[in-house]
């Protein structure tokens, strides 16, 4: 199995990048709306815009208490990869990031073929996080299994990386065959970084062993501190490099104040973090101007650091 | 059914462009420029080698550069938002559905509903495989696809269970503006005429016109009447090469789209010699012109 050649994930030199989760929840489906936030993060000198994945919601009304998350048909959430290539066209200087693609629910093949895509439209700036996600309502709708997500996302992991780097792929794993088949167009990364995104320890160490990187959710400092301590055992017993492994936690407005900002940021930067998201969902903004106010103020504050 | 002058489209040649986006942004702003109505992509999204020993023996081969049609329309929503975007078409069975519904919606947004969604059942068997899916149950389950589709285009929570989809009451959002994405059914063989005659919003006739394609409408009527469905209800599209030095033949067959009540007709410059993005450039220019002077 390969290990992508991180750094590049960290940009060059190791180079620390700031990015943006983009607030699909809230910002709505004005296309001026969403041209405005891309060129105005960008003009801020945020490096790269996160989006999270869901294909379907199940029904808050007619589940209830099945669901374990907020989400139901009422959150809008712009596809990743459509969300994507439009905005390649508006800022092609940006990274596009998905932080996580729940990519067990997905075809693989099909996703090898959109982040290829997507990498050529942003000449070579596409980050895949991927994550196996909690609603088994969303696996059901797409035809996919639930119960062997974890599983199946390695192979998934494996084939992808392949598909990006071989021209021509012959693969007989346990849920996956392909028959000396190919993507053309190549990426221009190959392969595309490929992360793991999420909270309970086998996707910790999953990531230590298999990915390019990782996204912590929120959580505490405590929480924190194991992740990290989990990451660095987990690596050296496998015998990979932490400092080729990115590591891109999300700093959130909502709830907190610019005293929070701060100390949050220098924790990480005393971690050696090689990326950091502001997220400005949840904090109750009614316009996009208010999410952009918000980002305004964090990329100054750190800047002041 | 009407004899208004058909809405005029080219059809991306992907395969004989360099892989570029450069090309891609250069083609779709160009055919803009032009006054072209619509942008037309194939699908394909693994190619294969000619030693590929399944039950169907063709292949895509995997030498020939095609980005994936739901990101490339996103970029061309992106660079040419006066563009319609429209599949020639999407394999459908060879994807998820609920996944195919949450992408079109998506382009849905972003073109303002500037989308036509042109699907087929394909023919290359490689390509289910490496997905994943079933080739030999693509007709039966391509039918509930398209029901599926539509649930979940026009419902924001929808409770699904056929022989092939299972849904608990969940939905996508965003979903299209007008609760509905046209979905055109581009088909060759005679089973597959009279379901886009009986469920398609529309008809690609996948065929030259000539002799076949006047066979492939009069089946095509023939459905509607059985059914009787009113033809202005749908749409029908038909594809024109672009021959070199051929403009009498380029006329000819504009004509006869349009006496046939084509609603759309699509220029072909792919697989006809040109050999650069200006010659087929150049030549979609040409044929806007002819077509134009009709």
């Amino acid at each position: 199995m390969s290990i992508g050649s991180t750094p590049a994930s960290a940009g060059p030199a190791g180079e620390f990048r700031i990015g943006t989760v983009f607030p699909q929840i809230e910002i709505g489906n004005d296309l001026d709306d969403i041209r405005t936030y891309a060129i105005t993060v960008r003009e801020l000198g945020y490096r790269h815009i996160l989006a999270y994945d869901h294909v379907l919601s199940g029904s808050q009304q007619a589940h209830h208490p099945k669901l374990i998350n907020r989400y139901d048909e009422n959150s809008p959430f712009h596809e990743v990869f459509v969300l994507f290539g439009y905005l390649a066209a508006i800022v092609p200087d940006l990274e596009m990031v998905t932080g996580v693609l729940i990519l067990p629910q997905r075809q693989t093949a099909l996703v090898a073929k959109q982040s290829a895509t997507l990498d050529l439209l942003t000449g070579g700036k596409t980050r895949l996080g991927v994550g196996i996600g909690w609603n088994d309502i969303e696996y059901q709708g797409l035809g996919e299994d639930f119960g062997n997500r974890g599983k199946r996302l390695e192979e998934q992991m494996d084939v992808l990386r392949t598909l990006w780097r071989d021209e021509i792929v012959s693969y007989n794993g346990t849920w996956h065959t392909i028959d000396q088949a190919g993507l053309a167009p190549m990426p221009v990364q190959r392969p595309i970084p490929l992360w793991i995104g999420g909270s309970a320890e086998v996707a910790v160490r999953r990531a230590a062993r298999l990915a390019d990187g990782f996204f912590p959710n929120s959580g505490s400092r405590e929480t924190y501190e194991w992740i990290m301590g989990t990451l660095r055992d987990e690596m050296q017993r496998n015998d990979r490099n932490p400092a080729t492994f990115g590591i891109e936690p999300r700093i959130s407005v909502a709830g907190t104040n610019p005293d929070d900002w701060k100390r949050d940021y220098s924790w990480w930067r005393e971690q050696g973090v090689s990326h950091l998201t502001v997220n400005t969902m949840g904090a109750k903004f009614t316009s996009v101007q208010q999410h952009l106010d918000a980002l305004d103020r964090a990329m100054r504050i750190i800047g002041e650091m | 059914m009407s004899s208004h002058a058909p809405r005029i489209g080219a059809k991306i040649p992907q395969t004989e462009l360099t892989g570029s986006i450069d090309d891609i942004r250069t083609y779709a702003t160009t055919i803009r420029d032009l006054g072209f109505d619509h942008i037309t992509s194939e699908d394909h999204v693994v190619g294969g080698t000619p030693t590929y020993q399944g039950a169907a023996r063709n292949v895509f081969s995997n030498e020939l550069p095609v980005q994936e049609i739901f990101s490339l329309f996103a970029y061309v929503a992106g660079i040419a938002p006066e563009l319609e975007v429209a599949s020639g078409v999407l394999i459908l069975p060879q994807r998820q559905t609920a996944l195919v519904a949450k992408q079109v919606a998506a382009i849905d947004t972003l073109t303002g509903g500037k989308v036509r969604l042109g699907v087929g059942i394909g023919w290359s068997e490689l390509e289910y495989v490496a997905l994943g899916e079933t080739w030999t149950t693509r007709a039966g389950r391509f039918e509930e696809q398209i029901e599926v589709l539509r649930a979940l285009w026009s419902n924001s929570v929808v409770d699904y269970h056929g022989s092939f989809h299972s849904l608990d009451e969940a939905g996508i959002n965003p979903r299209p503006a007008s609760g509905q994405v046209p979905i055109w059914i581009g088909a060759a063989a005679e089973p597959a005429i009279r379901r886009a005659a009986r469920i398609g919003d529309g008809f690609i006739l996948l065929g030259r016109i000539g002799e076949e394609a006047e066979r492939q409408l009069e089946t095509f009527h023939d459905e509607l009447r059985r059914i009787d469905r009113d033809p202005v209800e749908v749409g029908l599209e038909g594809w024109i090469n672009l021959t070199p030095h051929a403009d009498t033949i380029w006329k000819r067959d504009l004509d006869a789209w349009t006496s046939a009540g084509a609603s759309h007709v699509t220029l072909v410059t792919e697989r006809l010699g040109y050999r650069t993005l200006e010659e087929h450039l150049d030549v979609l220019a040409h044929g806007m012109e002819v077509a134009r002077s009709l």
